[in-house]
């Protein structure tokens, strides 16, 4: 079980507003699946002392190059905006006060 | 069942024509989709205006046929297609138009398949039973009543259905293979950077991998040929020199400490009919230990809603997507986040962020990646002894629509024998190998990493064991 005040901050943290019912059912649901994984605590030893990498290839990196998408890929990015002024994206201040 | 071999027999020797074959399944969708619900989009234009241009193509080629020519195929709505909408089975993209093709898109262009809608899927592919899409449930086509699996419940009711020959899904935990097993039908998932997640919309990065759905393991080996490739932009992808295998000699590993809690007796019993189907067909059994897969679906639960916080944080109303109002940048966040996401994706979401919050990230987090690696290495170890492990699919039949929704843990249970072949980046094939009260019930097998062709090969064999 998680405090009231706990899942307030969490859906502060993530950034979702709570609604009556979240508070309501979420302190069980979710305090029942982190009792669940908590038997993790019993498992001793942590695997190989290497990066967790599955496979030598995994470590590859892309090409340090620059990729310009174009134009008609900006103005399909752009068209998907919820809100817009000409081309700009429109939003609430970013900063307060 | 209508395999690609069968099309394309009818292409060679002139029965049909594209146009005829892609007309009768968009019928098949049209008559049936309003009971199963299994797709969100049908795109009959463009499919007859493409089959129209298969067909001249055909012609003028001497009748020479590329891996998927003229095959109907359905994508999960996960996937990026240009130009059409992609919801992700979310409220927050119902509005959202793909900007550009996902690789797996190109790939089967470039292969000749016709792509003919978009399926139904648990929202952001979270779900083992597609009730959480924000679009309704999907219905099993062995019958109305109950889930087809999930996330990928659409793609695998299209093919059960006969709505399409064959369909791609994603599977983070399971969500191709135990669909596959509830609607009875073949579900593979390929090892862990075989086919670019470049399009597809993140759930869990470290886990995501796209495949195909299918009513034999030829056809889905034929899609898997056809979209696996290294490509740039996703750089787990990679360029891996393993061809079609034609081994035919395989040693199964059976799982000696598989935790049982859950395990359906009539599950259970298909499953050891199974293992005597495989010995008489000329498997080698062998008895293998993974003593951390007890711990597999915990550790799952604790990485992928940390990935799915992580991922998810970019649906914000601010650049796509829905937008809800608020006084204030962060008002705007959270009413946007709250109206748009359900309950399910809420939930993950809020325990990724605990597990990852401070004074307890070493506790759960940092945990779960020791327990990744432990598990990791005990089927490295087993895979000295064996070719491939068989383990059944779901520890559970198919269950009644509503039957588990209010209970979340018991729902993350039905991903109990599906999540390690993820954990581990095994490839992992799902096969039907039985029936309880009408319901199928299917039988996996997991191979090593990036060795799907002979895996796929083993599963051949099994099939023909089990038909």
């Amino acid at each position: 079980m998680i405090s009231d005040d706990d899942m307030k901050r969490l859906f502060k943290l993530a950034r979702i507003e709570p609604s009556e019912e979240d508070l309501k059912n979420f302190p069980e649901e979710i305090g029942s699946i982190i009792d669940y994984v908590g038997q993790l605590k019993e498992v001793e030893g942590k695997g190989s002392d290497t990066e967790l990498i599955l496979s030598e290839k995994d470590a590859e990196l892309r090409p340090d190059k620059e990729m310009i998408p174009s134009s008609s890929d900006a103005d399909a990015l752009i068209n998907e905006f919820p809100e817009k002024v000409g081309r700009l994206l429109k939003s609430k201040k970013v900063f307060e006060g | 069942m209508i395999t690609i071999s069968d099309i394309h027999t009818s292409y060679k020797d002139g029965s049909k024509t594209v146009r005829t074959v892609v007309q009768s399944y968009l019928d098949v969708i049209r008559e049936k989709n309003p009971e199963f619900n299994a797709f969100l989009d049908v795109y009959e234009e463009k499919a007859m205006s493409e089959a129209k241009l298969a067909d001249e193509r055909m012609t003028n080629s001497g009748g020479k046929l590329r891996l998927l020519e003229g095959i109907p195929i359905a994508i999960k709505d996960n996937i990026l297609v240009k130009g059409y909408h992609v919801t992700a089975g979310s409220n927050i993209l119902r509005e959202y138009t793909a900007t550009y093709d996902a690789f797996v898109v190109e790939k089967l262009r470039e292969a000749g398949a016709i792509i003919v809608g978009k399926t139904n899927l648990d929202e952001f592919a979270m779900g083992s039973s597609n009730e959480s899409s924000a679009f309704g449930p999907v219905r099993n086509p062995h019958n109305p009543e109950y889930v087809p699996g999930g996330s990928s419940g659409g793609s695998a009711a299209s093919v059960a259905a006969g709505m399409t020959p064959v369909s791609l899904g994603s599977d983070t935990g399971g969500s191709i293979r135990q669909p596959a097993s509830f609607c009875g039908v073949v579900g593979f998932k390929p090892s862990y950077g075989r086919v670019s997640r470049s399009g597809l919309i993140a759930m869990a990065s470290s886990f995501d991998q796209i495949g195909p759905l299918a009513n034999n393991v030829e056809d889905a080996e034929t899609v898997f040929r056809a979209i696996e490739d290294k490509d740039p932009k996703d750089m787990t992808s990679q360029d891996i020199e393993d061809v079609p295998s034609k081994k035919k000699e395989f040693t199964l590993g059976i799982v000696s400490d598989l935790p049982e809690d859950g395990l359906d007796p009539a599950v259970k019993k298909i499953f050891e009919e199974t293992v005597e189907k495989a010995k008489k067909e000329g498997f080698k059994i062998k008895s293998i230990s993974l003593p951390h897969l007890k711990y597999a679906l915990a550790c799952y639960y604790v990485i992928v809603p940390a990935e799915v916080s992580s991922n998810l944080a970019r649906f914000d109303g601010m650049r796509f997507g829905t937008r809800t109002d608020g006084d204030t940048l962060t008002e705007v966040y959270s009413k946007t986040r709250f109206s748009g996401f359900g309950t399910e994706v809420r939930r993950r979401i809020i325990v990724g962020t605990y597990v990852l919050s401070h004074g307890y990230y070493d506790a759960y987090y940092k945990k779960a990646q020791h327990v990744w690696r432990l598990i990791t290495e005990d089927f490295a170890k087993a895979f000295k002894d064996v070719d491939a492990v068989l383990m059944p699919t779901a520890p559970a039949p198919p269950f009644k629509i509503g039957e588990k929704t209010k209970d979340p843990l018991e729902m993350y249970l039905a991903d109990n024998y599906t999540v390690s072949a993820n954990i581990a980046g095994l490839p992992g094939i799902s096969l039907p190998a039985g029936k309880i009260d009408g319901m199928p019930i299917g039988v996996q097998l997991l191979g090593k990493r990036f060795e799907d062709y002979e895996l796929l090969a083993a599963a051949k064999k099994l099939e023909q064991a089990l038909s």
